[in-house]
């Protein structure tokens, strides 16, 4: 007799939520193999108490990456450092 | 514990990505050449040294001092950086030495072991936010309170948040400049992230969103 196809067959177990959370931030950070990557992506997206855990840790993530961009030092940072290396003996640019 | 890989995805800055490979085998040729590869691969690094001097000094004379002796020490010890190596993290580690030299009492590290990361991430975390507050936070400016919410962690953990997140250093090389083992980088990382957050929910309830979800929702 054919058995119907079990749709969730592929689909890796449910975690439980304080396995989810335990992995949230490698699962943000992308640092999971594609298993746990896949459990903890479904486990977010169904689990009313972890979905705004995931959303507020991408939220961080998402804001410290605005602070990424490296600010040019001031001048006075790179004169003194030249000023530093010239009187040993540097006289590169 | 199950926390597995201690390696974290590496996006190469722009600027290491335009590297020159051939710089690295003329650090120790002729004089001039010298000068040059120093120019070219250690003066490169110029903002981000100055960055990491701001993260580690928290003042700006002190930073600018630190990395006028950073540099001044990585000049006087050119030839002993390895050809190929990541001239960035030697830099950053020259730097991090000097300044524990200067004032070893605030260059204290923070110990945190792995356990602590497991109980702090199975602690049920006190979110508090719907999410109403949370787009509200996502649509703000969120810059200025990260800032002063990263200045105000303890120094070990604002020293990894600053080489792992916004230095984009891999764990292991951040594991080297700060002389701790891969798994503490990470734990230190997650425990930072933990305080940000908290940091984070302060400003929303000091800005009135917290409070004023409720009522908003009340009303709809």
């Amino acid at each position: 007799m054919n058995m119907p196809a079990d749709p969730t067959a592929h689909e890796p177990p449910m975690l439980d939520c304080a396995t989810a959370v335990r992995k949230l931030w490698d699962y943000l950070d992308r640092n999971l193999d594609g298993v746990d990557q896949e459990a903890v992506r479904l486990h977010v997206t169904k689990c009313a108490h972890c979905f705004p855990h995931a959303e507020f840790g991408q939220l961080i993530l998402d804001a410290v990456a605005e602070l990424r961009r490296a600010e040019p030092e001031p001048a006075s940072v790179r004169d003194g450092v030249l000023a530093r290396l010239r009187a040993e003996g540097y006289d590169g640019p | 514990m199950a926390l597995a890989r201690p390696t974290r995805r590496h996006r190469p800055a722009p600027s290491e990505r335009s590297l020159n490979p051939v710089l690295s085998c003329i650090v120790t040729s002729s004089p001039p050449d010298r000068q040059q590869a120093f120019h070219d691969i250690a003066l490169r690094w110029l903002p981000d040294v100055t960055r990491f001097a701001r993260s580690l000094t928290r003042d700006e004379t002190n930073a600018e001092d630190l990395v006028q002796e950073t540099y001044l020490r990585a000049w006087r010890h050119w030839d002993s950086f390895k050809p190929g190596s990541e001239a960035r993290a030697w830099l950053f580690t020259i730097a991090r030495n000097a300044w524990r030299k200067r004032a070893p009492r605030d260059a204290r590290l923070v110990p945190v072991e792995d356990a602590t990361l497991q109980a702090l991430a199975e602690q049920d975390f006190p979110l508090g936010a719907s999410n109403d507050v949370l787009q509200r936070l996502s649509d703000a400016d969120l810059r200025p309170a990260i800032r002063k919410a990263i200045a105000g962690l303890p120094d070990g953990f604002r020293e990894v948040v600053e080489l792992v997140e916004l230095q984009e250093l891999p764990y292991a090389e951040a594991a080297e400049v700060l002389e701790i083992p891969v798994g503490t980088v990470r734990s230190r990382l997650f425990r930072a992230r933990r305080l940000l957050q908290q940091s984070l929910l302060e400003h929303a309830r000091d800005a009135g969103l917290l409070a004023a979800a409720p009522e908003e929702e009340t009303r709809s």
